[in-house]
């Protein structure tokens, strides 16, 4: 599991108030039905861009990035290069 | 006697648009200055085309056997802060403010006053804040178990909004009327949809072109960014538009917004065992006001029949 996964699982229990233990969901489970609302959700984006020290661009900021854990890391990917 | 319902094409054109009609409704005595952008009075004449407005919208959610309820035009602050007003719209809020100072403090307010000083740092926050949306106390008198059939409710009052504006569509203290619905997802969707249908309909009636669109509510900041898109993304807001600058700038009359279950859980409200969802109609009964004057005219003698007829039956 990529550092990157692992950190997006932390923030998301911090921060998520998921309904469900987030290591129980895959990385392409629906963050959504496991319980994200929209609040929580700018709590975990707000997280993520505090842990990684940057900002979200504006075509990131929309539902499908923070669906899913997988989407969170490409995204991340796409914007902090990929880790190798 | 249209001539503010044209096609505005740069921001000049709407702003000097936007001056015409309030001054047109000034200078017919509809509506009354105050010295602040958005706070104004109202004319005798304004207010019997509100309440015909208000009859009409009541009439149309009758068929509900809505449950009528009037609030005072504040809030509980503890309702407020659990709504997460101040998180998502805080340049929009108006939370109330007043004096608890001993005579020392006292004599230093008016210190401050006679030297044209700002005084706020003088006074504390109240229990209270301004209604943002006449809908709100609703939901916290709903905690606990709906019964089967879920709830209507019916309930208007002034709100209040900081956003001043030279636009006379955007007040910063108008009146909704709304009705909202709280029951199962598929009970308050399938009024929603009664709604979505009603609205426009009666928006029409009353002389006016409406067009429904997607919309967002206006969150703060990046983070509200996020919160937009993803209302629109789930159409969440339904707004209904009406072009009185011109179809490029159109004004929401009324809104039908579907809150899943956002209150529902805030509050602790059940529908058949499962968290209940929301949604509600609002009006905003003076845009509707002034939406027609812009579009009739400022003469009600002069407006349709049938318009008239629907107002004051």
């Amino acid at each position: 599991m990529s550092s990157r996964i692992s950190t997006i699982r932390n923030l998301l229990a911090r921060e998520g108030k998921l309904a469900v233990d987030v290591s129980s969901l895959g990385i392409h489970q629906s963050l959504y039905g496991a319980g994200l609302t929209s609040h929580a959700c700018v709590n975990v984006m707000l997280a993520i861009e505090d842990e990684y020290d940057f900002e979200f661009p504006e075509l990131l900021l929309k539902r499908a990035t923070f669906e899913t854990i997988g989407n969170l890391t490409e995204a991340l990917d796409s914007v902090l290069g990929a880790v190798v | 006697m249209s001539a503010v319902n044209t096609s505005v094409g740069s921001s000049v054109d709407l702003h000097s648009a936007r001056l015409a009609l309030r001054d047109r409704l000034f200078d017919a005595g509809l509506l009354i200055r105050t010295g602040v952008d958005g706070i104004y009075g109202r004319s005798a004449e304004f207010e019997r085309v509100l309440a015909g407005v208000d009859a009409c919208v009541r009439r149309l959610g009758a068929g509900d056997n809505p449950i009528v309820v009037e609030y005072p035009p504040m809030l509980p602050k503890a309702t407020f802060d659990r709504i997460e007003c101040l998180r998502n719209f805080p340049q929009l809020c108006g939370p109330v403010f007043s004096f608890e100072g001993n005579d020392q403090d006292y004599a230093d307010l008016l210190r401050k006053l006679d030297a044209g000083e700002p005084y706020s740092a003088s006074l504390t926050q109240t229990e209270v804040v301004v209604t943002p949306a006449c809908c709100y106390p609703v939901y916290p008198s709903l905690a606990g178990a709906l019964n089967d059939e879920g709830v209507v409710y019916e309930i208007s009052s002034y709100c209040f909004r900081h956003e001043p504006s030279e636009d006379p569509m955007r007040l910063q203290a108008f009146r909704q009327l709304e009705h909202v619905r709280v029951a199962t997802a598929e009970q308050v969707l399938d009024w929603r949809d009664v709604w979505l249908q009603r609205a426009p309909e009666l928006l029409e009636a009353l002389g006016l072109q409406v067009k429904g669109d997607v919309a967002n509510d206006p969150f703060f900041g990046r983070a509200g960014r996020l919160m937009a898109r993803s209302q629109r993304e789930q159409q969440l807001k339904i707004e209904f538009l009406v072009p009185v600058f011109g179809a490029d700038n159109p004004t929401a009359c009324a809104s039908v917004n579907y809150h899943q279950d956002h209150f529902g859980h805030l509050f602790e409200i059940t529908a058949s065992g499962e968290t209940a969802h929301s949604s509600c109609i609002g009006f905003g009964l003076e845009r509707c006001v002034i939406a027609m004057f812009a579009t009739l005219g400022v003469n009600t003698d002069r407006w349709p029949s049938a318009v008239r007829r629907l107002l004051w039956p």
